[in-house]
């Protein structure tokens, strides 16, 4: 069940006035909220509520065991409950990517011996849901929160349907106090969550789809038989593409929580305005980059232990951060390109202050490190990547793809990332003071605007796949 | 505002665009699990459509569309 679909929207119009209906009868909400996003999650693949359930009843208990261990013991349910976790994913995520890799291994060394591989199909959200199990046991540990006692809690917390499937990665200790009670209609956050919501519906039907579908996807599959302007243009394009897509589902996932009274914290901040390749991870899927610095790069020492191993830490959190992405030699490239990068970019300038020039060049070589690295991102094997970061160097060929159109399209969506927020702002904001006839249709008519604006059907999100 | 006025808001979005882009409401119900609820809502999709056409509230949509056909 996609959001921007009537099927959710369906949906989602009765499971608000199904929670709103119960007003102060907390534990019912709870139990609804639970009930209608497993029913959610079972959309995709029903066998999988099983792996949830069973991976969040995991936690809970594993949540009460480190909440009453003395310190000593504490340290090894902390371990035994990250290691679970990560047992669960590496399964599902990585057992045929090890298989393959320890098979081409045993090979080169001329040795005759070949590992099973396993048909196994990849759950969806399981990276986040996985994140969520991992932050509420550590969370915990720091005492930051106490282990939840009602599991209807813990239930909601990994389950809840708006970040389920693709994030954004919400922290225990963020969410877990906003259950302890039924929420107040937050309806001065009206008009933020239903801004929230068509801007990304628009971001995802309309700029995301028409550039995968008329750009980025038949560039990607064939980038020898593409001219170097249609390269240069697919490169932009998958920038804008991944950025639309991506932030479109945060954004509408925030918006729709907001609606049933609950906060999650905000994801992307105009990534593609960043000076730096450290601005950037404050800007790009802040969830993540955030939760990779506090329960990964934090625990390896951070940048307490020197200069070669604050390096060496920096790495190893992106490599890791790009093998979360998926499992393929791509995704593993792609993080250590950031790695060296932020290692590259710490051991140069520091925290050095830089000036307006130093800022522009900043955000011209951070821009371009971030596209070039998204074509690893995109490519399904490295030779594809390696064919398409060849060809961007040739000379003409013929233009197939980049219509006036969508070189509009990249343009627009780039410039939008300096324009005037507060201007924005102030406007949605206008919303709020109108009547309830006015809103709906207002909200009507942008919803037909938006579906008669973007081509036919609805393609998945692209971190559906994580 | 309270969520009572904003469910009718909803309920009133759900039924403009109904209005404006009933030919969507058709292509929905043929992909509606499962079949049974689907070939009970086609008919009335069909039928709403045709009021609609008839009049002319699909024009705004089909104009939009047409306008950035044109464009791409």
């Amino acid at each position: 069940m996609l959001f921007p679909t009537l099927t959710y929207a369906l949906f989602f119009i009765a499971v608000f006035a199904g929670v709103w209906a119960l007003g102060d009868r907390n534990r019912a909400r709870k139990a609804l909220l639970v009930a209608v996003s497993y029913f959610f999650y079972a959309q995709w693949d029903a066998r999988f509520c099983l792996l949830l359930l069973a991976s969040t009843l995991a936690n809970y208990g594993f949540g009460l065991a480190v909440g009453a261990a003395s310190d000593r013991t504490k340290k090894h349910w902390v371990a035994a409950a990250v290691a679970v976790n990560l047992c669960v994913l590496g399964f599902f995520k990585y057992y045929n990517f090890f298989v393959e890799s320890a098979n081409d291994l045993f090979f080169q060394l001329g040795l005759v011996r070949e590992l099973p591989f396993l048909e196994i199909v990849l759950p969806v959200g399981i990276s986040f849901f996985t994140f969520h199990g991992i932050s509420y046991i550590v969370d915990i540990y720091r005492g930051k929160i106490a282990p939840a006692r009602d599991p209807l809690d813990i239930l909601l917390y990994i389950s809840f349907f708006p970040q389920l499937v693709a994030g954004p990665i919400v922290r225990a200790s963020f969410f877990l106090p906003q259950l302890a009670k039924a929420p107040s209609p937050i309806l001065d956050q009206v008009p933020r969550a239903l801004g929230l919501i068509l801007v990304g519906l628009f971001k995802k039907t309309v700029v995301a789809n028409y550039l995968a579908t008329d750009l980025v996807d038949p560039v990607f599959v064939d980038p020898a038989s593409a001219g170097t302007l249609d390269l240069w243009m697919a490169l932009y394009g998958y920038a804008v593409q991944i950025y639309c897509d991506f932030s479109a589902y945060s954004d509408m996932a925030i918006g729709f929580a907001l609606l049933l009274g609950y906060r999650f914290p905000d994801n992307f901040d105009r990534p593609y305005a960043a000076t730096s390749l450290q601005d950037f991870w404050r800007r790009w899927h802040i969830s993540l980059s955030s939760w990779l610095r506090d329960y990964l790069y934090i625990p390896l020492g951070g940048s307490r232990g020197g200069t070669i191993l604050t390096y060496r830490n920096l790495a190893l959190t992106m490599v890791l951060g790009g093998l979360w992405h998926g499992a393929s030699w791509t995704f593993i490239l792609w993080g250590s390109i950031h790695g060296v990068g932020l290692a590259i970019e710490r051991a140069l300038f520091g925290d050095r202050q830089i000036g307006r020039w130093g800022r522009l060049i900043g955000w011209f070589a951070t821009f371009h490190i971030v596209c070039l690295a998204w074509v690893l991102f995109r490519s399904q094997t490295m030779e594809g990547a390696l064919g398409f970061l060849g060809g961007l160097t040739g000379n003409g060929g013929e233009r197939l793809y980049s219509t006036p159109f969508l070189i509009s399209l990249i343009v627009l969506s780039l410039a939008a990332q300096v324009g005037p927020r507060e201007w924005v702002q102030t406007k949605v904001g206008r919303i709020g003071t109108l009547s309830w006839p006015v809103l709906g249709l207002l909200v009507g008519i942008a919803l037909a605007v938006i579906d008669a604006l973007g081509p036919e059907g609805v393609a998945p999100f692209i971190y559906f796949q994580f | 505002m309270t969520p009572r006025t904003l469910l009718y808001s909803f309920l009133l979005a759900a039924l403009a665009l109904g209005i404006l882009n009933s030919h969507g409401l058709v292509r929905w119900s043929r992909d509606v699990h499962p079949a049974w609820l689907a070939d009970r809502l086609l008919p009335l999709a069909e039928a709403w459509d045709g009021a609609m056409i008839a009049i002319g509230a699909d024009r705004s949509y089909i104009y939009v569309r047409n306008t950035l056909g044109a464009l791409r």
